[in-house]
């Protein structure tokens, strides 16, 4: 079974709670990541589909559509915690943007989406069955390619479909530590110099950064965008024999 | 060779920093918009990330003549007239506590370069005038903008700065030295903490700061626009 990483992608002010978006700052002091870090249609999603109050992961997915502070986690981060996971993006399906042909309506997408609904505990056993059944491998899950085979809601072979429509979504129903079980981050150079300088004042914070940087945990990724780079790592953790160390 | 218009950048900028981002371009008769990492976007989705603050909107009005560039931003600081970061033909739409243009990859470094070394500047400036916090920060809002950092010279440059300020203390000192060892190509090292050295030491930074005072006035008014490091070369000769 491969280890795919457990991916969050942070960076930006939530609209709801502001005071927990992934400032340089917050992550200098290693904030822990708190579900109440999330925004809007999250909560409304979360209410119509019964999902509780979730921290969000992507299973080996770094969506550049969520931030450019990119945390990808051993897959061992969920262990013991409480929670649920789904093979797409709630969000997007509560929004409409998954399209399918089985998916028309509100109560065609909360059925497809009770559904599918699975515990966190299995996440991993049922991202190796998903694989098998939909992609030639793991690299080919993790590097964009469309799934292969069909679903009873239409999603996997809809043309206008993204990712965000194939992807496992692992939700977390607790708060966990930002560093604890961090495999990587990769951030913008400027999102890093202002980290090392909000650390700078505390001299455990300050080596703390510099341990990660030392072991090629955190790094900078421009010119590359953070989750273009971060897809390639996430590929070499996955799959050492398909990529550079990550 | 199709032409748009930038409405917005991919994430938000950092206080006091500069950088490059993917554009998010609308082109006129297409439904979707244009991302110039090569992703698309509707409208819709466009509103939403805006709202919820995934990326940033552009005010005003940004051409793009083509699709494979770069928006880059750069914070408005406290720039000295004389080392004012403009380069020929690089014009920047201003908005809040930030400017910003659009620009093929390949010109996108020659500005944050600039962006840099007028940080640089003014950091120097900052330490010769006895503000060891305002040198620290300016040299840090340099270091988030200059491209290449590994192997740059002007990198190890603004790290000698931090040198220079971590002298008067040996665990600060410890940390920069570790981090210049990380973040900089081996090659560099020396200069960084060397410069370091003579930056503390007081033989560069009464000149650079005696220089600045000289680019502030006559001398760099009269002059078309040049970078700060041109502006500098040529009071070194």
């Amino acid at each position: 079974m491969p280890r795919v990483p457990l991916v969050r992608v942070e960076g930006k002010t939530y609209t709801v709670r502001p005071d927990l978006s992934m400032t340089a700052a917050r992550f200098a002091q290693g904030e822990q990541l708190d579900p109440e870090a999330r925004d809007q249609i999250a909560r409304d999603t979360e209410a119509a589909y019964g999902l509780g109050d979730c921290l969000y992961f992507y299973a080996g997915f770094a969506c550049p559509g969520f931030g450019d502070v990119v945390l990808a986690y051993d897959p061992e981060l969920s262990d013991g915690h409480p929670g649920n996971a789904s093979t797409f993006d709630t969000g997007g399906m509560f929004k409409g943007y998954i399209q399918g042909g089985g998916l028309a309506s509100d109560a065609d997408r909360a059925a497809h989406t009770a559904s599918d609904l699975g515990a966190l505990a299995s996440w991993r056993s049922r991202l190796d069955i998903w694989l098998t059944e939909h992609f030639r491998d793991v690299v080919a899950y993790l590097d964009h390619t469309r799934p292969f085979g069909a679903d009873p809601s239409g999603r996997l072979a809809h043309p206008a479909n993204d990712r965000r429509a194939w992807t496992l979504e692992v939700r977390l129903h607790a708060a966990v530590a930002l560093f604890d079980h961090l495999a990587f981050a990769v951030v913008r150079q400027d999102f890093l110099q202002q980290a090392l300088a909000e650390a700078a004042s505390t001299s455990a914070l300050l080596d703390r950064l510099l341990d990660l940087i030392g072991a090629n945990r955190l790094v900078a990724s421009d010119p590359t965008e953070p989750c273009e780079l971060a897809t390639s790592r996430i590929i070499a953790y996955a799959s050492p024999s398909a990529g550079a160390s990550p | 060779m199709t032409t748009g218009r930038v409405i917005a950048f991919d994430g938000t900028p950092v206080a006091g920093g500069a950088g490059a981002r993917a554009a998010i371009i609308s082109v006129e008769g297409d439904d979707l918009l244009r991302v110039t990492d090569g992703r698309t976007l509707t409208h819709e989705r466009l509103a939403d990330l805006v709202r919820d603050g995934f990326v940033t909107a552009v005010e005003g009005e940004l051409v793009a003549p083509s699709l494979d560039g770069r928006a880059v931003y750069r914070s408005i600081g406290e720039h000295r007239p004389g080392v004012a970061e403009e380069l020929d033909g690089v014009r920047w739409t201003r908005q809040e506590d930030i400017e910003v243009t659009y620009l093929r990859s390949q010109d996108a470094g020659a500005v944050l370069e600039a962006h840099a070394d007028g940080r640089r500047l003014e950091a120097l400036a900052a330490h010769a005038d006895g503000r060891p916090k305002d040198a620290v920060r300016l040299a840090r809002q340099g270091l988030m903008a200059v491209p290449g950092l590994r192997e740059s010279s002007l990198a190890a440059k603004l790290y000698a700065v931090l040198v220079a300020e971590a002298l008067h203390d040996a665990d600060a000192s410890r940390q920069v030295q570790r981090e210049i060892k990380l973040m900089l190509a081996s090659s560099l090292h020396e200069i960084a903490t060397l410069q370091g050295y003579a930056i503390f030491a007081g033989r560069s930074t009464h000149r650079a700061s005696s220089e600045l005072r000289d680019v502030d006035l006559d001398r760099a008014k009269s002059r078309s626009p040049r970078t700060p490091a041109t502006a500098y070369r040529e009071l070194e000769v």
